[in-house]
């Protein structure tokens, strides 16, 4: 039977190590920075997003806290939804943090006083001050993850309070703390019965909302400012320039971290939890794997001490509340609308390189989506139907790949024309690649070919009135390739083989683009010079080294 | 023993002939000890070699499965005045390397070893000089003939166009040595004849008077007349001279002319007509033909036979003649000559009976001649016209059309059935069919190999084409869609001297060979090198898979733009890993030297041209869903390039590993790694685990490569049976010291180094168990344990290197611990030795040895049973086997599962008793063997207790197709080795 014409398969180089891990992808493309001032340019000290809602709606608003008021945001659009300022003349809000269902929002104040608001009318729906509520600073609230109307406090009065949203008086008080109890929050998955809660007397405490006394105390070097419950066992505490990771059930810390110079501020989860975030003084966030606790992704750097950072919704923002007062939102683009910021991209690019007018770009683009509509009407096509006693199915061959004119020209042996052809530039490539006008692997496919087919010399051998003109491409490919170590051996060929046909010609009579060939064997010449020069300074550092071992 | 005597006489031919006084020794042994039997050897043959004669349709030997028994060590002619010279030689080698040895004892720093060595081997040496030579250690053990040599499979197919026969349901395709007969529905073997072991195959023709009638011709002039349906011999005739081709021409009433092309006096080719009774076989020499001072390459017969045409070198010659009233043909030619500017490589005739309706006497002859320069020349009517020149004594030449598409020479050429095309078919594996009336051509392009042959069948529905890989694809001529194919091992001379073969190493028979795409084709352009993986069955003579493992040219064009052809990457060595799940090759391209032309100087030295070379190591994965490997990892260049830079390849019997030794002095070790992405493992689609390979290990030998600068041109590795040692040797062209170093692979140590256990040059190394056995110029074993060689064998110095070209083999059975050696010389008289020894307690016990003219490609040892596959120049596959009716009494007890050997001769003193040896003693001739095995089987089933599984007899008895049957002989054998194992 006959064979089958198979395209050439085209050369790829070995992969080397990735330049770029997938975590450092992955977290380079949170781009399309927002920089959203706060009002009085008051430091931003809270970013809180709602927890996760498995009952009703869920909602898709988040809240930064900065000076006397509590803004919230969209989690689609990234703008302004509400702001609540209701606080008094010299308080100033701490932690507003959102219900699960986005409906009520709580924020505490450096008067003591938690507040519950209506998101929707901004009124105050609950106050707990005085008396019974807390008598110094609030620096945390929270709401329960399990019971709606259920929350915690967490104040400077060395106390940790649970609260039911009906009733004025705390259901429950922890009292352990010997200092300002600056962060805590309720463990997952525990039926909103316990809270932690790290302090500035340097402990970390897990309560049990039965009990009075904590059940567990966690001591540290330095005054806690954050924390945050990973899942039900591991929590990270933030105590000063390091994090500790505890786990709850084995009763020890599993693992300090240091990655940060200043005092870190804030902790987040990311990556479904399987990422932990820290923001620190110094203005950088870090990312760390939670299963082998190293940094896995630089992050990134702002230009002023950070007090809070947040990952919001699945991944989609990275919004970090700076001390200089600006919130910065980063977003995520994953599928369709990855793509069209990409076309969007090219034909911007497009329209500014001046190649193409917008109209030929839009008949372009219409075009591609005709060709989809095919697509569409082809649809079912194959449909063999159901109830068919016979189906005749004909000679079925794989279709043909439709070559490249230079591949096909390759095939019927017009290696000249190949060789041209794959040096032309055109559009598309192009736009990809600023510098060089043509594909890198094609013209090492081509090249390669012509070697193991014996063709290089043929191809290579132009006819007088326009050799100049077609070597320039060629020797711009070997001047950008022969410092290449993995090309040597075949830029060396061409190389050789242009010398040896056209050695007679140099500094002589040359058609059109002489000069430029000369110019351009000339650079070559000082490349590989200076190749050689390394080359050579090489080997002598491998005889010291040699003599060295010697010795 | 008496066994062996009937079978002597079934072959009776061979012991003949043979005139060697090692045969006759052996013959004479064996007359001794079947005294008992009165029929002795000498009259056994005469009776044998006369039965064929006295009734025309006695059983034909060659027709019965001699399976394993046609033994009998055939020697070859050169013989007798080979062994005195032998003899002289072999003191003189064994002399010098002891001479060397006081060399290389200074030089080296292991004194300790060395001389101890040295001691033994000269202690060693001098009384294997006079008793271990081969041909005298017959005399110090007989040989023992419980091993035997399988009837040669596969094989290459002979020049000569596939025939049809009448009804289009079989082909006949002829071998070198058999006759095969392949049905074209199911492209298996139907029937296979052999004439004569001892020459080849010419030709082979279909009788115009009975289509089930067959001649064969041989090279020795032995004309034979076959019933191809049943397989019977009805005739065999001494024709004197070779016999080129054999052509059937015409028949009457029971008599039919067959005209035979022999070679005559000097130079020139006759045509002998001869008249064969088709009642009585009698053959009847007429008259000749034609005489002439030509090499007649073939012949044609038109018209029943009144026309003849024939080509020579650069001429036609066309032959009339008259048919007598009575429809018989007379026999005196007019011969007339067309003459052409170039040599013809192929021609085909036909009467135009369209046209001959016309009252004209002259039948309308038409003429198409393929010339080497790729043109065709059409001739329409061409004896009248020729008669018309003569006439009219004009000495013009005829003309002719001229169709020219090929671009090399035209292989074959045919007139289709209905005359309207011409159908050519050359080296650029394209097959033409030219329209003839409106000058139209259709291909069928890319067939992968060069075209050969080309047959249309008498129906004209199909082509038969002959390709140049060994194999013969059935087209319709309909659609052009092959409906039968028939692959013969297609392994192609390789220079490299280990051919790329390998055995699987758990499935039973399966044998993998990188073959060029040309291998049959003589002086092709395109495809000597190997690109090409077969896997090939060798129980059922099939080709079960083929598939590229590099680039290749097979739809490119495949000449360069100055003219030559574009070289394709060479495979080297195969192997497969113990657990038959990777496969490793290696594979090498060279450009062409015109185009290094332009890289170097004159003054540049042709080895630093080498470094052009292309080399990459690749390791293949086995795919279950299709059978086919694919390709996993690429290592280009996995050492210092240069030509042959990879001179070795070995995989570990034990690991997952495999090595190289190349010409840089360095073992490579190779192992796979489980491949993760960013500590994710890679999986595929039906979640398995991916892996690639790394080199784990490099193993640098500086002693061996301090102070040079060329590279090794000969290497040998090999792993020991366990995996725990590496022995790796390398040998230099400016320096005879050679070095065999034992490595183990886990650290990379070398922990001894052991001179003159190799000569320089091309050296071959096995372990088998504790004993390293090399063969270089001498067989020498040596104990890895106590550091002793414990006994050396001088070879036969005329057929190892340097004296023989060609390549020596070494090949150890794991299962049982036998070594085989093969030993050959590439010029004439080619021959080979194979012997089949024991080195148990480090003594060489030769177990058996067999000759035979011709060389080996390869020898391989059997995986899954005791035994050696040969491989020979002819691509015929042999096995040479223990057959298990004497005790083998040293066999290095192991613990292995498998002992067949063993088990089979318990199994059948059980069976036999003594009354059982004497009831095949008693019978004469092989189908009486066969109903003795018959009645032993069934005596054996009774005797059982009806226990032995049936699933064991399943599996013996479960054939491929009833065409694949083994003889009567095998398959009795493989019954006893399912009941002995009880």
């Amino acid at each position: 039977m006959a064979a089958e014409v198979q395209p050439l398969p085209p050369i790829r180089a070995p992969p080397g190590p990735a330049p770029l891990t997938p975590d450092q992808a992955y977290w380079r493309s949170f781009k399309n920075q927002l920089l959203l001032p706060s009002p009085h340019n008051a430091a931003i000290t809270s970013i809180t997003t709602p927890d996760y809602n498995p009952a009703g709606a869920q909602a898709d608003t988040f809240a930064a806290t900065s000076g006397g008021r509590v803004q919230i945001y969209n989690g689609k659009t990234r703008k302004i939804v509400k702001t609540i300022s209701r606080f008094g003349v010299e308080d100033t809000a701490r932690s507003g943090v959102l219900r699960r269902d986005g409906r009520i929002l709580l924020a505490g104040g450096d008067s003591g006083v938690v507040q519950a608001f209506d998101t929707g009318s901004r009124a105050i729906l609950k106050q707990w001050r005085g008396e019974a509520g807390h008598q110094l600073p609030v620096h945390v609230v929270r709401w329960s993850p399990k019971v709606l109307t259920d929350l915690m406090s967490c104040s400077d009065d060395r106390t940790v309070r649970a609260w039911d949203l009906t009733e004025d008086v705390a259901k429950w008080t922890g009292v352990g703390h010997e200092d300002y109890v600056r962060s805590g929050c309720y463990l997952p998955d525990q039926e909103g019965g316990m809270i932690v809660s790290g302090s500035y007397d340097q402990t970390v405490r897990l309560w049990d909302t039965r009990q009075a006394r904590a059940a567990m105390t966690f001591k540290h070097a330095a005054p806690i400012e954050n924390i945050l419950a990973l899942n039900a066992n591991i929590i990270a505490s933030a105590a000063g320039s390091s994090v500790n990771i505890l786990n709850l059930a084995a009763g020890n810390v599993e693992q300090i971290l240091h990655p940060h110079q200043k005092t870190i501020t804030s902790l987040a989860a990311a990556h479904s939890g399987t990422r932990l975030l820290t923001a620190a003084l110094d203005g950088h966030v870090k990312i760390h794997s939670t299963s082998s606790w190293q940094i896995v992704a630089e992050g990134f750097k702002y230009p002023s001490p950070i007090l809070s950072c947040a990952v919001i919704g699945d991944d989609r923002h990275l919004a970090v509340g700076l001390e200089m007062g600006l919130l910065s939102i980063r977003t995520r683009l994953a599928g369709q609308e990855k793509a069209k910021s990409r076309e969007k991209e090219k034909k911007m690019a497009a329209l500014l390189a001046g190649t193409e007018t917008a109209d030929a770009y839009e008949r372009k683009q219409r075009k591609k989506e005709l060709r989809q509509g095919i697509q569409a009407r082809d649809r079912g096509k194959d449909f063999r139907g159901e109830g068919a006693d016979i189906v005749i199915t004909g000679n079925e061959r794989s279709r043909q790949k439709v070559l490249k004119p230079w591949q096909r020209c390759l095939r019927e042996g017009k290696y000249q024309r190949a060789l041209d052809l794959v040096f032309e530039p055109s559009q598309t490539q192009l736009i990809g690649k600023g510098k060089f006008s043509f594909d890198q692997e094609e013209v090492l496919t081509l090249l390669t070919a012509l070697r193991h087919r014996s063709a290089l010399r043929a191809a290579l051998s132009h006819s007088e009135e326009d050799e100049g003109r077609k070597l320039v491409p060629v020797l711009k490919w070997c001047l950008h390739s022969v410092t290449h170590p993995r090309h040597v051996v075949l830029v060396q060929d061409v190389l050789l083989l242009m010398l040896d046909l056209y050695a007679e010609k140099i500094g002589g009579d040359w058609s059109e683009g002489g000069k430029e060939v000369e110019a351009l064997l000339k650079k070559i010449e000082k490349r590989v010079r200076l190749g050689v020069d390394l080359a050579q300074r090489a080997r002598g550092l491998v005889g010291m080294v040699g003599c060295l071992e010697a010795g | 023993m008496a066994q062996l005597a009937k079978r002597d006489a079934g072959v009776a031919f061979d012991g003949a002939a043979s005139d060697s006084p090692h045969a006759s020794k052996r013959q004479r042994k064996r007359n001794s000890r079947k005294s008992a039997d009165e029929s002795a050897s000498t009259s056994a043959h005469a009776t044998s070699e006369e039965t064929p004669l006295k009734n025309g349709t006695a059983r034909p030997p060659d027709v019965q499965e001699l399976g394993p028994y046609e033994v009998t060590p055939r020697v070859p002619r050169h013989e007798p005045e080979k062994s005195p010279k032998s003899q002289a030689k072999s003191t003189r080698a064994v002399e010098t390397p002891s001479k060397e040895k006081g060399q290389t004892i200074d030089m080296t720093m292991w004194e300790d070893i060395s001389t101890d060595n040295t001691k033994a081997l000269a202690v060693k040496t001098k009384p294997s000089k006079v008793s271990e030579t081969p041909s005298k250690s017959k005399k110090a053990q007989p040989v023992s003939s419980d091993w035997s040599l399988s009837r040669g499979h596969g094989g290459t197919f002979i020049e000569q166009d596939p025939i049809f026969t009448s009804d289009n349901q079989f082909l006949i395709i002829p071998t070198h040595s058999d006759v095969k007969i392949f049905s074209t529905k199911t492209s298996l073997l139907v029937r296979s004849f052999q004439v004569d072991n001892k020459s080849d195959i010419t030709n082979c023709a279909l009788s115009t008077a009975d289509p089930s009638r067959l001649y064969v011709s041989n090279s020795r002039g032995l004309l034979s007349m076959w019933d191809w349906v049943s397989g019977v011999i009805l005739r065999k005739q001494e024709l004197g001279r070779g016999v080129q081709q054999v052509l059937p021409i015409h028949s009457q009433d029971k008599k039919e002319i067959v005209l035979v092309l022999q070679q005559s006096e000097g130079k020139g080719t006759s045509a002998v007509a001869f008249a064969v009774d088709t009642a009585t076989n009698q053959f009847n020499q007429l008259q000749v033909v034609l005489q002439r001072n030509l090499r007649l390459s073939s012949i044609q017969a038109h018209a029943q036979g009144s026309i003849l045409v024939a080509s020579a070198r650069d001429r036609i010659l066309v032959g009339q003649s008259q048919l007598t009233a009575d429809g018989g043909l007379d026999l005196t030619y007019t011969w007339r000559e067309i003459s052409f500017p170039g040599s013809i490589i192929s021609f085909d005739a036909q009467i135009n009976i369209g046209k001959s309706k016309t009252s004209r006497k002259v039948p309308f002859l038409d003429v198409a001649v393929g010339l080497q320069n790729g043109a065709i020349i059409h001739y329409e009517d061409v004896l009248f016209k020729l008669i018309g020149r003569e006439k009219k004594n004009l000495n013009q030449d005829i003309v002719g059309r001229k169709l020219h598409w090929h671009r090399t020479s035209v292989n074959t050429l045919k007139w289709s059935r209905d005359r309207n095309y011409l159908i050519s078919g050359g080296d650029e594996t394209v097959l033409v069919i030219w329209q003839l009336d409106t000058n139209q051509k259709q291909f069928l392009p890319h067939l992968s190999t060069s075209i050969l042959g080309l047959t249309v069948s008498a129906s004209g529905s199909s082509y038969a084409l002959r390709l140049g890989d060994n194999s013969i694809m059935v087209l319709s001529t309909a659609d052009l869609l092959p409906s039968t194919n028939i692959n013969g091992l297609a392994l192609g001379d390789t220079q490299h001297h280990r051919a790329p073969v390998a055995l699987h190493p758990t499935a039973e028979n399966r044998l993998f060979a990188a073959i060029p795409a040309n291998p049959v084709t003589k002086g092709s352009l395109r495809g000597k090198s190997s690109t090409l993986l077969q896997s090939y069955d060798l129980e059922s003579d099939l080709q079960i898979g083929r598939q590229a493992l590099t680039r290749n040219m097979t739809t490119a064009l495949n000449v360069a733009p100055s003219g030559q052809s574009v070289q394709e990457p060479n495979v080297t060595q195969i192997a497969v890993s113990h657990d038959g799940k990777w496969l490793a090759t290696v594979d090498e391209w060279q450009p062409n030297d015109q185009d290094l032309d332009a890289r170097y100087i004159e003054a540049d030295a042709s080895r630093d041209r080498g470094s052009a070379t292309e080399t990459s190591l690749r390791l293949w994965t086995v795919n279950d869903n299709d059978n086919t490997w694919e390709l996993v990892t690429r290592v280009d260049e996995p050492h210092k390039p240069g030509p042959h830079s990879i001179l070795g390849l070995a995989v570990s019997p034990t690991r997952l590993e495999m090595a190289t030794i190349g010409s840089d002095a360095n073992i490579r070790l190779w192992s796979p790694k489980a491949r993760h992405r960013n500590g994710v493992a890679v999986r595929n689609s039906s979640n398995e685990q991916l892996y690639t390979w790394t080199c784990s290990r490099t193993i640098p030998c500086e002693q061996d490569a301090s102070g040079r600068t060329e590279a090794a041109t000969w290497a040998a590795l090999v792993y020991s049976d366990d995996g725990s040692v590496l022995a790796g040797s390398w040998s230099w062209q400016s320096d005879s010291t050679r070095f065999v170093h034992l490595i183990d692979p886990r650290t990379g140590q070398i922990s001894l180094s052991q001179p003159d256990l190799l000569h320089q040059g091309d050296g071959k190394m096995e372990f088998s168990g504790r004993y390293l056995v090399c063969l270089s110029q001498m067989l020498t074993v040596y104990d890895t344990l106590t550091s002793q060689v414990t006994s050396t064998i001088s070879l036969d110095p005329a057929l190892v290197s340097p004296q023989s070209q060609a390549p020596s083999f070494l090949a150890v059975n794991k299962l049982d611990g036998t070594v085989a050696v093969s030993i050959s010389r590439s010029q004439k008289p080619r021959s080979t030795k194979v012997l089949v020894l024991n080195i148990s307690g480090g003594e060489i016990k030769p177990l058996h040895e067999i000759s035979f003219p011709g060389t080996i490609r390869s020898l391989l040892a059997s995986t899954t049973a005791p035994g050696f596959l040969i491989v020979d120049d002819r691509n015929v596959l042999r096995s040479l086997k223990p057959s298990g009716s004497q005790v083998i009494t040293s066999v290095i007890s192991r613990s292995l599962t498998t002992h067949e050997p063993e088990q089979v001769t318990k199994g059948l003193d059980n069976i036999f008793g003594r009354a059982g040896v004497n009831t095949v003693a008693g019978t004469d001739g092989v189908v009486e063997d066969e109903n003795v095995g018959g009645d032993v089987m069934k005596q054996s089933l009774t005797n059982e207790d009806a226990t032995t599984s049936s699933r064991d007899l399943n599996s013996v008895l479960r054939i491929v197709s009833s065409t694949q049957a083994p003889s009567p002989a095998e398959l009795f054998q493989r019954v006893v080795g399912v009941l002995a194992k009880r």
